[in-house]
């Protein structure tokens, strides 16, 4: 573009309100003024509905098939509106057309290919996608996501041909992930004599798309492997890693001593030789108060989580004293500072929450649902136990609504809250009607307090059918009755 | 004994929040539930889907609760737990 050029595209740019600065560069060595202005001059771009259209990709497209796939009538049926993203303009008008009109959309488990993605594809190539017979077949419905449009069709048709899929072993490889691994990995990895000892069953999953298939062999030999002491350990996961990784970690003198051997899990395969290492040189584990805490969880934290919260300075007096379990490690340093400022630790009626489970849960989560009124309420207070953090306040208001509008509200015990608000209602329903009071010597009946499985053995209920027979009423829950809740 | 069936994985998915069943160590809990069946509690089922927050013990943690629960409920602790489930919370204080 000439610098004359140069100026007529600012005066465009000032006509149509559009910064000069966000013309790539690329856009004014290659086009003509003119035809930037024919792609800035279209009305529609600059509408609500169509304006997230314009991104940098917009500038390969031809002006006049821009106007015309906006005005597409298709972009008003719902199911084609995920395809009409930037990505449409690496399409042309006819093709756009041609895509859109293939009848196999009207079949439901075609619907979800209708991504952006499929603008990658060359039209005869996704005609003859959809064509395949093996999705007549239930078991290759997982392979129909998006990620089928990132590989030509000689690919597709390559890994569905394969003669495996005909034994259910492979089943479990039959999932979107096999779109990102060409044929001939495939190929080799399914081939290998090694995979076929029905030992190694449970190996076959999509992460051994992760391995070499040259390495697997090898891992499947490491004589460590064999050994009773690490029976745990063989899972998918195992194919994060290389061969070197794997000799590296198995090697640590750690595994000989007793203190260490329940550590050997499979989640192990989520670190390395050296932050192994790390963790297990801390000098904690030398004391008897910390050993409870070398789990297998602590695989889910790392080296400076791990330090951190040892050294906070809470956990040897009361509340916290009996919360340090290696369920904190499920959780982080900043989580764990958090939980413990909290100012309902304070409050003698909130202390017994504080068991190992709080490290399941966030600060949020908690405020939400210790700022609950219901907690000022004698009726309910029974019900402040460590389970409570697992639930949602939903949940907790459903049940409290359903107790209050069947009367039994003043009776409630935590394995009240371990029930749904349609098994409660179920089995308050059956009680009613053969005239059995719900409340017997200031207790709930029994229903309420054992399991689905005791129902069903003992009474002979079965709590599904119950929940059929007598189903809850759609707007029961929805009159709320307790204060603010 | 009872097996996990379409209804219960519903009732986990409804009942508690992602965050806790993203956290469900699938090895661990399947240690403890093996060890409920095994130690009588054929409703292992129930009590996965109403105490989750148990199934965050490590096994051999869990292992020493019950067996405290055990001894605190006393010679019919099985017929005690099997009419309340809610007693399994008690494992918390143990």
């Amino acid at each position: 573009m000439t610098s004359n050029d140069i100026e007529i595209v600012k005066k465009i740019c000032l006509k149509y309100n559009y910064k000069f600065e966000d013309i790539p560069k690329w856009v004014l060595n290659h086009f003509s003024p003119k035809r930037i202005e024919d792609i800035l001059s279209i009305e529609k771009l600059k509408t609500d509905r169509f304006k997230y259209l314009f991104t940098s990709n917009i500038w390969n497209a031809n002006p006049s098939d821009i106007e015309q796939i906006l005005d597409l009538d298709c972009w008003n049926n719902p199911k084609f509106l995920s395809l009409l993203t930037p990505n449409i303009w690496r399409a042309s008008l006819q093709k756009v057309k041609e895509i859109i009109s293939l009848n196999d959309w009207n079949d439901s488990k075609f619907s979800s290919l209708l991504t952006p993605n499929i603008w990658r594809c060359e039209v005869s190539q996704v005609k003859q996608i959809l064509k395949l017979e093996v999705w007549d077949n239930p078991k290759f419905k997982p392979l129909l996501t998006s990620n089928i449009w990132r590989n030509n069709l000689n690919n597709v048709v390559e890994i569905l041909e394969l003669p495996y899929w005909q034994d259910d072993v492979y089943d479990n490889l039959l999932k979107p992930s096999i779109w990102k691994v060409t044929p001939s990995k495939v190929k080799k990895i399914l081939a290998l004599e090694c995979l076929k000892d029905k030992k190694y069953k449970t190996l076959i999953t999509p992460s051994i798309w992760n391995a070499d298939p040259s390495e697997i062999d090898k891992i499947l030999n490491i004589k460590q492997l064999k050994d009773p002491k690490f029976k745990n350990i063989l899972s998918p996961n195992i194919w994060l890693l290389k061969y070197n990784q794997i000799k590296q970690i198995l090697e640590l003198p750690y595994w000989t001593e007793e203190k260490y051997k329940s550590l050997l899990t499979s989640n192990i395969w989520n670190k390395n030789a050296e932050e192994i290492t790390n963790i297990l040189s801390l000098p904690y584990w030398k004391e008897d108060q910390y050993k409870t805490l070398l789990t297998p969880t602590i695989w889910s934290s790392n080296y400076q989580e791990i330090v951190n919260i040892l050294t906070l300075d809470v956990w040897n007096k009361p509340p916290f004293k009996d919360t340090l379990t290696s369920s904190i490690w499920n959780s982080n340093y900043q989580n764990v500072i958090d939980i413990i400022s909290l100012p309902y630790w304070q409050d003698e009626k909130f202390t017994s929450l504080l068991s190992p489970v709080i490290w399941n849960s966030n600060p949020q989560k908690i405020k939400e649902i210790l700022s609950m009124d219901i907690w000022n309420d004698n009726r309910f207070i029974s019900l402040l136990t460590p389970t409570i953090l697992c639930k949602t306040k939903s949940q907790i208001e459903s049940l409290i609504i359903i107790a209050e509008k069947l009367d039994i509200d003043k009776y409630l015990t935590t394995s009240y809250l371990a029930k749904t608000p349609s098994h409660i209602y179920a089995i308050n329903f059956f009680l009613n009607e053969r005239h059995i009071p719900s409340v017997i010597d200031g207790k709930l009946h029994i229903f309420y307090n054992c399991s689905n499985a005791t129902l069903k053995n003992k009474y002979k209920i079965d709590i599904n059918n119950l929940i059929k027979l007598y189903p809850i009423p759609e707007n029961f829950e929805s009159e709320k009755k307790y204060g603010n809740i | 004994m009872e097996t996990f069936n379409n209804q219960d994985l519903e009732n986990i998915i409804n009942y508690f929040d992602l965050e806790v069943i993203n956290k469900i160590d699938i090895d661990n809990t399947l240690l403890i539930y093996n060890y409920l069946l095994e130690n009588g509690i054929y409703y292992a089922n129930d009590i996965l889907l109403g105490y989750i927050d148990l199934f965050f013990y490590h096994y051999q943690t869990f292992k020493k609760k019950f067996n405290k629960l055990v001894k605190y409920l006393g010679n019919n602790y099985l017929d005690k737990l099997e009419n309340d489930i809610g007693l399994f919370e008690l494992m918390h204080q143990f």
